[in-house]
């Protein structure tokens, strides 16, 4: 397999697809964690995928999670 | 329309997302290391292209999820256009960075393609040059996110835009039939079946089924950042209106005092 003479675009075309994907992996991941770290600062202790005060009604287009305040 | 129902709810989708992206994740590590094990040692070279030809099983299922990905951003654009759905914006905005992302490997391991067996990195020939438009559109989208601050309407902006785009998507399926292109014409999903031998399609189809799992488990991830992202900033707004009640309602001595 290594003798193709082609071989070394097939290896940099996988790392290039383990960077791409790793990439994407490690973005998604560290943006999880720095909002949660976020979300800490408002309601410590608590676990940041679990609303506050428990399920809602859905509000609307465009505020999924931005539903107003209970009084 | 009552399971749509159930998860406009951000609450019960972070459920529904807690119990899910575990498994997704499990079974995509296991699909895409099977996927590598018969694409490299399993799979036979081509007669024709040699080795090279191991670079379709990772160029193929990134330009399939490059086109699957932005039909999910269409539907998920009419479901903020005409449905409302709370989440579908969301959704929608949670899904550009990956589309970006796998149509970005699919050109640049197109490229890798195309220099030993066409002899040029790049053609301006009609697919490749559909799928660098689709991957401008990506970039647009982002653009657009960015730059509208009213999240309302940025949402609906960004959801035309995606209606828009959308008409590039057939342009792209069959630019090899339309036009006399340098690119292979379909070989798996064709009328009359697929044209390659079941050696090289069976590593493709699992390394493709990878792919799929592997967006489905982000697009759940970056959804949930999303409602987070949301919900931080309406606690964010909150906290300051709280701060400035708290500044008028300061007696007017203690005012005077500073």
């Amino acid at each position: 397999m290594t003798e193709d003479p082609h071989f070394g675009f097939v290896v940099a075309a996988y790392l290039v697809g383990f960077l791409v994907v790793g990439g994407m992996t490690a973005a998604v991941m560290k943006d999880y964690a720095n909002l949660k770290r976020a979300l800490q600062k408002f309601a410590p202790g608590a676990d940041a995928d679990r609303s506050p005060d428990g399920p809602r009604p859905a509000q609307g287009a465009n505020n999924a999670g931005e539903s107003s305040p209970r009084t | 329309m009552t399971f749509m129902g159930n998860y406009a709810n951000p609450t019960n989708f972070l459920r529904l997302a807690r119990v899910l992206i575990p498994g997704l994740a499990a079974l995509t590590c296991v699909l895409l290391t099977v996927g590598l094990y018969l694409a490299f040692f399993v799979a036979p070279a081509d007669y024709q292209q040699g080795e090279t030809v191991r670079i379709m099983y990772l160029h193929v299922p990134a330009a399939w999820l490059a086109l699957f990905v932005y039909m999910d951003m269409t539907a998920a654009a009419l479901g903020t256009l005409v449905w409302r759905h709370p989440l579908a914006d969301a959704a929608q905005k949670a899904a550009a960075p990956l589309g970006a992302g796998f149509t970005f490997l699919c050109l640049v391991t197109g490229s890798l393609w195309g220099k030993p067996m066409w002899g040029a990195w790049w053609v301006w020939d009609a697919r490749l040059t559909s799928v660098l438009v689709l991957f401008l559109i990506y970039l647009g989208l982002l653009a657009l996110w960015r730059t509208i601050e009213d999240q309302g309407k940025a949402a609906r902006a960004a959801a035309i835009f995606t209606l828009v785009g959308a008409v590039n998507i057939p342009i792209i399926k069959f630019s090899v039939e339309w036009w006399n292109t340098l690119h292979q014409p379909a070989s798996v999903f064709r009328i009359g079946g697929p044209s390659i031998s079941a050696s090289m399609l069976w590593p493709l189809v699992v390394m493709a089924a990878a792919f799929t799992f592997l967006f489905a488990t982000l697009h759940l991830m970056a959804i949930r950042n999303e409602i987070l992202r949301r919900r931080l900033r309406r606690l964010s707004i909150l906290a300051a209106d709280a701060d400035e009640v708290s500044l008028r309602s300061t007696p007017p001595s203690l005012e005077t005092a500073r």
